[in-house]
């Protein structure tokens, strides 16, 4: 009695989500967010190395090479095409340490829901930080935009 | 028997033939020693130092295997201290201006510099001076591309340029720290052999343009194929991404056929596989345009007419014409579909050289036929004769085994020919004659060796070249630009009949398309044999012809005439198999979806007759088939069905109709393809 009479004037420990949203821990393994270099160039160079490293086989990489006039990345090679099936992957991270200019970084963003599984394949413009911003946008700014 | 000399390489003691390499000999007995500037088809310069190896008793230290001859009772360690030592020393200095851009790098991930310093490297590195920095990257000519920062001096595409090519346009310049590769004042490096150069570097400092990025090698997977771009029939490497997608062509060395190269047409010619403009349902013709529709409703259709046709005006005013590119499978299923199924006599495969045969130009064929000579034995011949034959234009690497055969093995070539040719400079002697009069030319020659008159640069040739054995004739069947076709191949016969007679004799022809010999072999030929010619009678002026079949051949472009296309399009049914809507599947009533040779099981015959199997690697785009499937499959819409369900089948009927194939089965063809066992003398 003394244990029911205590929790029932606790607060609720639920919140009104997505009204309300929890803190979560900085280290939270959520969706992906491509990263910028100060300068607005991509990180990304298109080596297929996250691909490589990923256990569920869900990124998928087109490079192609930089030009004068068409300059992406910083190096000699950009991903083109760059997709990641949130709904295949298992947020296991080995994406980001495989990542050798720090491109890809798993964020804590959970809102990860549609009514399809199309728009759940995340394309490099979803994916993609905006211009500018220059450290690694944490929580609300990568809202999964469906 | 070779002389026989015993070594003791880490305490195994084996025997091994005398002025064997000491890499090589290790190699034989799995002994794995790092290389980098050492291959096979390359002789040795013992640039890179990896493969350091300590023989006993010799005072200098650790030497390199690669380039030290074995003797007898030498005793080797390849994994004392001393060389493991000088081994990670060696990889220190490869690596200490070596840029590490791995993850960019083409090579990364099929790496023998990243594989070999895993292996026998030290791990990390003691240098901390700022690494060199070159322009990145540079156009090396329009294909290829060079990082001088990758780039670890082996010497390997210098060595291709100088010993297997001889164009010599990759060079070193400068000296010691500042040595980078180039090309002479910087001229591009335009070559029809030039890939091979991305696939001998050891690292990814030269790559392919076309395919920089494409991919990452642990993406793909290799398997085996033939090189469907000519008769030559290079082995083929065919690295597919996702089981699904062609993406690059690599060479599988074949000693006996291609010795490890490619031809740039051969090796950059594969994206038709997997174009977006691949035919990949039947379609049938709706006045102007195309409906794609079921096999079913195409079959009906096709059945339907073909039957009135045959009705009304016999089955001989049917037709058919197949390319030889198609395997010996499909091509005998069409034979045996056009004879049996439809009934007509008519069929044909195109392009071949158009000759009008008489009885004395058919003879000379199968003179020419039976002496054919495998590529290999060029490496055996005394005397090489090119009698107006451009290897390098029609069978590239055949260019590259000729120049084999002349610095290697001491042939003695003569170039015959009305103009200059690539392999011009490597000749011995030389004869010209006017422009399209080889018929004259071979009269000459022959008259000459059977001691008539002749002219007296002529009798020189001969008596100089063509009075010792071997002797290997190589000549260009299709005869291009040629006056008098028929007498230039009677002439070239009676030459080599004559020959055989004197001296040992072998004959290569240079020939339309990958399995023009296969072609000839099943005797894709209509009633009258070579003379007879079904496209003639195709598109003939008073031509009777009312229904075609016409599988992979592009008349309407090969034959440019606005009457080609007339004919064509006024035929009652023109049924036509294609990889593409070509300008002739675009005449058609009836286009059907063809495999490629990526994409069916089957043989392909060379020109040596060397039977070789393309494989099933990817899968059809849409409902596309083998051509002999989709034959097959019509038949059942007729009251002749045919009854095959597995190529092996097919092969089965054609090792039973064609003598000289009848020693080989699908399960001995070796992966390196196999000659009829009635072939293998010299
Ligand atoms: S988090 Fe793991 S499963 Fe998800 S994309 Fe990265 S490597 Fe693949
Ligand atoms: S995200 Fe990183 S690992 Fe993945 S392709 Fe881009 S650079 Fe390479
Ligand atoms: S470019 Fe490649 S093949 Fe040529 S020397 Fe350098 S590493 Fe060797
Ligand atoms: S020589 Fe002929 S078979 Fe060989 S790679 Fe070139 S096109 Fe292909
Ligand atoms: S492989 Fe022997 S020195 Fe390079």
């Amino acid at each position: 009695m003394g244990v029911t009479l205590k929790n029932l004037f606790r607060p609720p420990t639920t919140v009104r989500y997505p009204e309300q949203r929890r803190k979560l821990p900085e280290r939270t393994r959520g969706r992906h967010v491509l990263h910028r270099y100060e300068n607005g160039l991509e990180r990304c160079i298109g080596c297929y190395l996250c691909a490589g490293a990923c256990p569920a086989d869900c990124i998928y990489i087109e490079a192609e090479e930089n030009t004068p006039e068409n300059r992406v990345s910083a190096g000699e090679r950009y991903a083109r095409v760059y997709e990641i099936d949130e709904l295949r992957c298992i947020f296991c991270g080995f994406c980001e340490e495989a990542c050798p200019t720090g491109a890809i970084t798993l964020e804590p963003i959970l809102d990860l829901s549609d009514y399809q599984r199309g728009p759940l394949i995340y394309t490099k413009e979803m994916l993609l930080e905006p211009p500018r911003t220059f450290s690694p946008a944490r929580s609300s700014a990568g809202h999964a935009s469906e | 028997m070779q002389d026989l000399v015993s070594i003791t390489v880490d305490g195994q003691t084996w025997q091994v033939p005398k002025g064997t390499l000491l890499w090589e000999a290790c190699k034989s007995q799995g002994i794995d020693i790092p290389i980098f500037c050492y291959h096979t088809k390359l002789g040795p310069v013992g640039a890179c130092r990896t493969c350091l190896v300590e023989i006993e008793g010799m005072s200098k230290g650790p030497t390199t295997a690669c380039s030290t001859p074995v003797a007898d009772g030498m005793v080797v360690s390849t994994r004392s201290p001393v060389v493991a030592k000088a081994q990670r020393g060696i990889f220190d200095f490869l690596l200490a201006n070596h840029p590490l851009d791995c993850p960019i790098c083409d090579r990364g991930g099929e790496c023998p510099l990243q594989d070999q310093s895993f292996a026998y490297g030290p791990g990390t590195s003691r240098y901390i001076e700022p690494k060199r920095h070159h322009v990145k990257p540079i156009v090396l000519g329009p294909t290829i591309a060079l990082d001088r920062e990758r780039c670890v001096l082996c010497w390997r595409c210098v060595r291709f340029t100088a010993e297997i090519a001889e164009d010599k346009s990759i060079i070193l310049l400068d000296r010691g720290e500042h040595t980078v590769v180039g090309t002479f004042q910087d001229e591009p490096y335009v070559s029809n052999f030039s890939g091979n150069v991305v696939e001998l570097c050891p690292v990814g400092a030269l790559t392919s343009r076309k395919q920089r990025f494409n991919f990452r090698p642990w993406e793909l997977q290799n398997r085996p194929s033939v090189c469907p771009h000519c008769a030559f029939g290079c082995n083929l490497n065919v690295s597919i991404r996702k089981n699904d997608e062609v993406i690059r062509f690599l060479s599988r060395d074949n000693p006996e056929v291609d010795d490890s190269w490619l031809c740039d047409r051969g090796r950059y010619d594969y994206e038709f596989v997997n174009s977006p403009d691949r035919v990949t349902a039947p379609m049938l013709r709706r006045g102007d345009a195309f409906v794609q529709v079921p096999w079913d409703e195409a079959f009906q259709f096709i059945a339907g007419r073909l039957a009135t046709v045959v009705e009304e005006s016999g089955p001989d005013t049917v037709v058919g014409v197949a390319s030889p590119r198609l395997t010996n499978e499909d091509l005998f299923v069409f034979k045996r579909f056009m004879n049996a199924v439809v009934g007509s006599v008519q069929v044909d495969h195109f392009p071949r050289p158009q000759l009008e045969l008489a009885g004395d130009g058919e003879t000379a064929l199968e003179t020419l036929n039976s002496l054919n000579a495998s590529i290999s034995s060029l490496d055996e011949a005394r005397t090489i004769v090119l009698l107006g034959a451009d290897p390098s234009l029609r069978e590239p690497v055949m260019e590259l085994r000729l120049r084999k055969a002349v610095n290697k093995h001491g042939a003695r070539l003569v170039v015959i020919n009305s103009d200059e040719i690539p392999l011009t400079g490597k000749a011995e002697a030389r004869l010209t004659y006017p422009a399209g009069r080889l018929a004259d030319m071979a009269h000459s020659l022959l008259s000459s060796l059977t001691g008539g008159d002749a002219p007296e640069d002529v009798g020189n040739v001969v008596a100089t070249y063509l009075t010792e054995g071997p002797v290997a004739i190589v000549y260009d069947d299709r005869l291009d630009g040629v006056t008098d076709k028929n007498g230039a191949l009677v002439a070239i016969g009676d030459l080599a009949a004559a020959l055989g007679e004197r001296v040992s004799v072998g004959v290569l022809p240079l020939l339309d398309a990958a399995n023009s010999l296969g072609a000839r072999d099943l005797g894709v030929l209509p009633l009258g044999g070579w003379g007879g010619s079904a496209v003639d009678r195709l598109l003939g002026p008073d031509s009777q012809v009312r229904a075609a079949f016409v599988l992979g051949a592009n008349l309407a472009r090969d034959i440019p005439a606005p009457e080609t296309d007339r004919r064509l399009e006024q035929l009652d049914l023109l049924v036509v198999n294609e990889l593409f809507l070509t300008e002739t599947a675009r005449l058609a009533d009836v286009v059907l979806p063809a495999a490629s040779f990526a994409e069916k099981l089957g043989t392909f015959t060379n020109s040596e007759r060397r039977i070789q199997m393309v494989r099933n690697i990817v899968p059809t785009p849409g409902v596309a088939r083998a051509d002999w499937e989709i034959l097959v499959d019509l038949s059942q819409y007729t009251d002749r069905p045919l009854d095959y369900a597995l190529p092996q089948q097919v092969w089965e009927d054609i090792r039973r109709d064609v003598p000289v194939y009848s020693s080989i089965s699908y399960d001995t063809i070796p992966p390196q393809g196999v000659r009829p066992a009635s072939l293998q003398r010299a």
